[in-house]
C-alpha cells in the first residue's frame, strides 16, 4: 500500500484516515490532526468549492485550523519556520560526543565504526578531551551542556572519563555552565567502581543489546567471536533501573516483537529503544520487519487498553513517535547533527556527529587548532532542501531521517533511503491510527 | 472540526522562542540514535531526556 498525501488546490497537503466510520485529517505541513464531520470530509474529498457562500462558516474554520492556504497563514508559518530553522543554520552545540576509545573488545557485525576503530585505532588523550570540552564551552551560547562518552567501548578508557567529569565539575564552579553526561556501552566491563561512579555522577547509560542470547549472539560477540551476552546481562543487574537498552534491528532475526518485548519483560530494564540498521536491510527485510512490527504495536494497544501506562512508557521509541504527533508544529531537521551536536575523535577532529567519524569530507574543524571550518555543511540539511521528502506523509515525525544513513544510502545527506522511507511511512500510518484513538486521559498518562 | 493534538501553531507569536514545539528539533540527538541521552532515571517518570530543564 502507498501512503501518499492528498492535494487539493488551495489546501495544504493532507492525509486522510477513516476509523470506525469517522473521518480524520492529518496536515502534512503543520502536523495538525483533526476529526472531520461529514460535510468537512466532503469538502476536502469532493469537487467542492469552499468559496461558495454556503460554506462560509466552514471556510473560516479551515482557515483558523491552517487547513487551507491563505496569505496570512503562509506568512505565519513562514515566520515560525524561520525562527525554528534559524537556530539550526549555525553551530551552537549543546551536545558533545567524545570518542573516548576508538577501540572495542567486541566485533559486532553491524558496527559502522569498523570494529569501533573508525580506521584510526587508539585512545583519546586527556589533552584532546579537555580541549574538546573547552571548544564546546567557547563555541556555544547554551548553559546546559551534555557530554556523551562514546566509542568503540568507552569503558576501555574509564580513567579519562573520570578526569573529564572532574574537569567539567571545576568549570561548573567557575562559571554558569552545567553539564550532564551519557554513555553508550556494551556493559561487559562494568564493575563495582564503575557502577558507583555512574550513579554518583548521574551518567545516563545506554547498553547495546538486541534481545535474548540466541538473537544477540547472531550479531554481537567479543573480538574472539565468543558470546558476550551473559557477561553483559550479569553486569547490568545492579544498575538495570538506571539503564536504557538500545537494540539494533538487523538480519537475520527481524522479529522485533519478540526481541523488544523480551528486553522489557525478561531483562527488566528501565527502558528500551530501537533502530533499524538501514544499510543491512533489504526491501524484502523491511517487508518482514513491518509484518513483525504489527504485533508489537498491537501489544502497545493492549497495554494502553489495560491502563498499563507505566509499562508502555518503557517502550521509548514508540512513545517518542506518539509524542511527535502530540502537537502541531514545524520540523526543520531530523536531529541536531552538526548544529546542536558535534563529535570529537581521538585526533581532535570535529565531526557533525559520531557516525561521521573517519569520513574526512565531513570534518568541521579541529579542537587542537581551535579551528572551525565548513560550518555551513549542515545548513543544507534543512528539511526544505529534502526534495525527496516534500510530499511525504511521514515528514513531520521523521524530519528527513538520520543524515548519516542518508549519506551511506544515497551518497548525500539530503536523500533518504527509499526502502527505509517505505517502512517509516507504513509505521507512521499505524502509529497515527493509535494516536487518533487515544483518549485525552491516555494522552496525559502516556505523553505528559 | 476538532483538533486532536495540541494546537501550538495558531497560538504562537513572534515574541516567543520556538522551543515550544515537540517537533522543533530541541533534542540534540534523534530518539533512535545510539548516542542519545535517555536520562539516568532519577527524575521519577519524567522522560524528557535532553529536553529536560531540570537537570543540573
Amino acid at each position: 500500500m502507498d501512503y501518499v498525501c492528498k492535494k487539493k488546490e488551495g489546501f495544504y497537503p493532507f492525509y486522510l484516515k477513516e476509523i470506525d466510520g469517522e473521518y480524520f485529517l492529518y496536515n502534512v505541513i503543520t502536523n495538525g490532526i483533526f476529526k472531520l464531520d461529514r460535510e468537512e470530509y466532503d469538502i476536502v474529498t469532493k469537487n467542492v468549492d469552499i468559496n461558495e457562500e454556503k460554506y462560509a462558516d466552514k471556510k473560516k474554520i479551515f482557515e483558523e485550523k491552517f487547513i487551507i492556504i491563505t496569505s496570512k497563514n503562509r506568512e505565519h508559518l513562514e515566520a515560525i519556520y524561520e525562527r525554528v530553522a534559524k537556530k539550526k543554520r549555525r553551530m551552537n552545540a549543546t551536545g558533545l560526543t567524545l570518542m573516548i576509545s576508538q577501540e572495542c573488545n567486541m566485533r559486532c557485525k553491524y558496527c559502522y565504526g569498523e570494529g569501533g576503530e573508525y580506521s584510526n585505532r587508539g585512545m583519546m588523550k586527556l589533552d584532546t578531551a579537555l580541549k574538546a570540552v573547552d571548544y564546546l564551552v567557547s563555541h556555544t551560547e547554551e548553559k546546559l551542556l551534555n557530554i556523551c562518552f562514546f566509542g568503540g567501548e568507552p569503558l576501555l578508557n574509564f580513567e579519562l572519563i573520570k578526569k573529564v567529569i572532574a574537569y567539567t565539575k571545576e568549570l561548573e564552579k567557575e562559571g554558569d555552565r552545567k553539564f550532564t553526561y551519557c554513555m553508550t556501552t556494551n556493559a561487559t566491563l562494568f564493575n563495582e567502581e564503575i557502577e558507583i561512579f555512574i550513579k554518583k555522577n548521574k551518567i545516563s547509560i545506554t547498553v547495546s543489546l538486541d534481545g535474548n542470547k540466541e538473537t544477540n549472539d547472531l550479531n554481537r560477540f567479543y573480538a574472539n567471536k565468543k558470546s558476550a551476552y551473559n557477561d553483559a546481562v550479569t553486569k547490568i543487574q545492579n544498575i538495570k533501573d538506571h539503564i536504557t537498552v538500545r537494540a539494533t534491528i538487523a538480519p537475520p532475526d527481524l522479529d522485533i516483537f519478540k526481541n523488544i518485548t523480551y528486553i522489557i519483560q525478561e531483562l527488566d530494564v528501565r527502558r528500551v529503544a530501537w533502530a533499524e540498521a538501514d544499510n543491512l536491510l533489504t526491501d524484502h527485510d523491511y517487508d518482514i520487519l513491518f509484518d513483525k512490527t504489527l504485533p508489537l504495536l498491537n501489544e502497545m494497544k493492549k497495554l494502553i487498553a489495560d491502563g498499563n501506562y507505566q509499562e508502555v512508557r518503557k517502550y521509548h521509541t514508540f512513545i517518542e513517535l506518539l509524542k511527535k504527533l502530540n502537537s502541531d508544529g514545524l520540523r526543520s531537521k531530523g536531529c541536531g547533527s552538526g548544529t546542536n551536536l558535534i563529535a570529537v575523535d581521538i585526533d581532535g577532529k570535529i565531526y557533525p556527529c559520531h557516525r561521521f567519524v573517519g569520513i574526512n569530507d565531513t570534518v568541521l574543524g579541529n579542537v587542537e587548532l581551535d579551528e572551525t571550518a565548513k560550518t555551513d555543511f549542515y545548513s543544507n540539511a534543512s528539511l526544505t532542501n529534502f526534495e525527496y521528502c516534500r510530499d511525504c506523509v511521514a515528514r513531520g515525525i521523521c524530519g528527513g531521517g538520520c543524515i548519516n544513513e542518508n549519506y551511506y544510502a544515497g551518497g548525500n545527506i539530503n536523500t533518504p533511503s527509499e526502502k527505509h522511507c517505505k517502512y517509516r511511512r507504513a509505521l507512521f500510518d499505524k502509529v497515527l491510527d493509535i494516536y487518533i484513538t487515544l483518549t485525552d486521559d491516555e494522552k496525559i498518562q502516556l505523553l505528559s | 472540526m476538532k483538533q486532536l493534538n495540541k494546537n501550538l501553531i495558531a497560538n504562537s507569536n513572534n515574541d516567543r522562542e520556538p522551543a515550544w514545539c515537540v517537533t522543533c528539533d530541541s533534542s540534540d540527538r534523534c530518539d533512535s540514535c545510539d548516542a542519545t541521552d535517555f536520562g539516568d532515571g532519577d527524575c521519577g517518570t519524567c522522560d524528557f531526556g535532553t529536553e529536560c530543564s531540570h537537570k543540573g
